[in-house]
């Protein structure tokens, strides 16, 4: 008995093994396809096409100073990678992450200018209540999903143009420094910013939190309960309920935990790259942080990896369009093409179902030579 | 506020609230006749603006506005076709494939846009067509009402016309009844002999044509060029206009004019002295509201329908 019981776990084991693989392969393949097309386009409009190629694939790693830079990028796209993985886990498509990103800046200016606080404290006032005021405003799409049957989906995007405007007029008419050409807020204290890491690179101190926050999404999602409420209510929520599980409050509350990780990312970002808050247009932080989620499989341990293959795709562009002219945003339609070849679960489905006959055949010729019969 | 008054109940704004309707309008037809054939598309967005680009970029190559409108509405059409192979032959999650595609949209048109004339995110410097308005006979005469009905962009008509045409092919069409067989269950349409792939791929094909047009009204129509993210969330508005009137073509006409209410008081406030970003948020915020109370009822009508009927 114990003998096929043993068998049969490691039968499990090996079909998860496959279906891993799989995964990974399928996962290669489209950042192949993906980097593959974007050398094809350059070569279709680009003047100089090799000097752009050679940018894009080895540009952030030329020098320090773009390797730095390019981690600067990671940072905030880490945790709205991770804000998406907990949001899309239990099955929501709450789009706020990237109003609030935007609004997380806004807001982190806000108490910067209108609060005076010691170094240490400052930053971490406004990063907080840039993530309090985010969880806040996040909830508005979750309790129309929990309590009214509306989308949330179009509830959030509807939210994204709205709290660009909010957030525009509340810099404009309250913080703006009218003596500057452009709209941009006053000057952000010293004592507000983010201490640099590394001295004159775009590494900030929000680069920890980053690396904390994955640890601790990981733990929360993996490790404990809400974690495992959220994901069971993502896979099945009728199954959810029926084990006891509180389907609002879960949805509810992953919601208000990915808006406000966004929040916090926003602020992060305005206080430790800029001086002054001068974003007159959403960021698409939000936005690779979809891209994010879906790469790493909603699985918080795979965001910092699949963050540092976007991060370093945008910066060898940013570096294209510096150096060659050629222009940066070509990058969405590499990331659209990676998605739609990542989620396509009929790619590889001949191979994988070689593979589970091959496997399962094996796993019977081991039975049969053991002396077990099949029969239950 | 008498002033405010006073630009509400005039001719012009009862003209703006078509032209505003227009293209919610026409995203939530596209959305109706998706939601009937049971696929969750997202994609009015990102296929408005690729449509909107093409059609801008073809009219002004070949020097025909009408040859730039087709090929638009062509493109969003193709659109429709590439979202059911992606959905339906490689079986990726429909929510997520529209993301994609509506990623697409923003970033591509742009990129397209720069590489083709070198100036980012506005097509001024090509010479696009626009389509012509239509003065309608008699009842342009009609004092009033003429000036509010007539003189509207020829896609305009079409838009309110395509709302008897998918009410027409939804429920007195055959094809109209696969499309809401394969809609309510795939497997039973099937086992009648309905080919369920052929069927949702015409559903989200016609669903781009009626996005794609909408596109085409933005740049060709309503104003006479493409800019960067020039729908301003007007796909997701057709949604939620959809969503409101419950995937009925006749209903979703109702809440689509609503919002279109809506976008033409923002536009008819921004003349006087109010912070232009605050005008600017009604659409959005209006949608939600009304999204919230629609949901609201409904969900009340339907309790006490469930025991009413115990």
């Amino acid at each position: 008995m114990a003998d096929k019981f043993l068998k049969k776990r490691t039968a499990i084991m090996s079909q998860e093994m496959l279906d891993k693989r799989i995964a990974l392969l399928r996962t290669f393949l489209a950042l192949c396809i993906g980097v593959l097309l974007s050398v094809v386009i350059i070569f279709l409009v680009s003047d100089v096409p090799l000097e752009s190629v050679k940018y894009l694939l080895i540009g952030p790693v030329m020098n320090l100073n773009n390797f730095y830079s390019m981690i600067g990028m990671w940072i905030p796209i880490v945790i709205t990678g991770l804000a998406i993985c907990i949001m899309f886990s239990a099955n929501q498509f709450n789009l706020f992450a990237e109003g609030a990103f935007f609004f997380g800046g806004v807001v982190a200016t806000m108490v910067a200018l209108s609060v005076s606080l010691p170094a240490g404290l400052h930053p971490v006032v406004c990063i907080l209540a840039a993530a309090l005021v985010c969880a806040v405003i996040g909830a508005i799409p979750a309790l129309m999903r929990y309590k009214l049957g509306a989308s949330e989906m179009v509830g959030s995007m509807l939210l994204n143009y709205a709290i660009l405007q909010i957030g525009i007029f509340l810099i404009s008419y309250f913080f703006r420094d009218q003596s500057a050409g452009s709209l941009v807020s006053g000057i952000i204290p010293d004592t507000a910013r983010l201490s640099k890491l590394i001295p004159k690179s775009d590494i900030h101190a929000g680069i920890i939190v980053a690396v904390i926050l994955t640890v601790v999404t990981y733990y929360l999602m993996y490790k404990t309960r809400w974690g495992y409420q959220i994901r069971l209510t993502g896979q099945n929520d009728a199954f959810a309920k029926y084990a006891g599980v509180s389907i609002g409050f879960v949805t509810l509350f992953s919601q208000m935990l990915g808006s406000a990780f966004a929040g916090a990312a926003g602020a992060m970002e305005v206080l430790g790259l800029y001086n002054r808050f001068s974003w007159t247009n959403l960021t698409g932080h939000g936005w690779d942080g979809v891209t994010l989620g879906i790469l790493a499989g909603r699985n918080p341990k795979y965001i910092p990896a699949a963050a540092l293959f976007l991060a370093y795709l945008r910066k060898g562009a940013d570096l294209m369009s510096i150096k060659t002219g050629m222009q940066t945003d070509f990058v969405s339609i590499i990331q659209a093409v990676i998605l739609v070849f990542l989620l396509a679960e009929n790619l590889l489905s001949k191979y994988k179902q070689k593979k589970t006959d091959e496997l399962s055949r094996q796993l019977e010729a081991a039975t049969v030579m053991k002396g077990g019969a099949l029969v239950e | 506020m008498n002033d405010i008054l006073r630009l509400i109940f005039s001719e012009s704004f009862g003209f703006s609230v078509i032209r505003l309707t227009t293209p919610i309008l026409l995203a939530a037809l596209s959305s109706v006749i998706s939601e009937r054939a049971g696929i969750g598309n997202i994609t009015m967005e990102g296929t408005m603006l690729i449509s909107a680009f093409i059609g801008v970029v073809v009219s002004a190559y070949s020097t025909s506005a009408w040859l730039g409108f087709f090929v638009a509405v062509a493109a969003g059409g193709a659109v429709g076709y590439l979202l059911s192979y992606i959905i339906l032959k490689l079986k990726v999650n429909d929510i997520l494939a529209g993301l994609s595609v509506n990623l697409l949209g923003s970033g591509g048109t742009v990129f397209v846009l720069f590489a083709l004339t070198g100036v980012r995110g506005i097509s001024t410097s090509l010479r696009s067509g626009v389509m012509p308005s239509v003065d309608i006979p008699v009842i342009k005469n009609i004092p009033v009402l003429g000036n509010i009905i007539s003189g509207h962009n020829v896609i305009t008509y079409i838009a309110f016309v395509a709302v008897f045409l998918v009410w027409f092919l939804l429920f007195r069409m055959p094809l109209g009844l696969r499309i809401r067989a394969v809609g309510e269950s795939a497997d039973a349409a099937k086992s009648v002999g309905i080919d369920v792939y052929k069927t949702k791929s015409i559903a989200l094909v016609l669903s781009g044509i009626l996005s794609g047009m909408g596109g085409a009204y933005m740049s060709m129509g309503y104003v006479s060029w493409f800019a960067k993210n020039i729908t301003a969330g007007r796909g997701w508005i057709g949604l939620a206009a959809a969503a409101m009137g419950g995937q009925n073509p006749v209903t979703s006409l109702i809440s689509s004019v609503l919002f279109g209410i809506a976008d033409a008081i923002a536009n008819t406030l921004q003349t006087i002295n109010i912070p232009s970003q605050l005008v600017l948020m009604i659409p959005y915020i209006a949608t939600l509201i009304a999204m919230c109370f629609y949901a609201f009822f409904d969900m009340k009508r339907k309790k006490r329908g469930r025991t009413a009927g115990k």
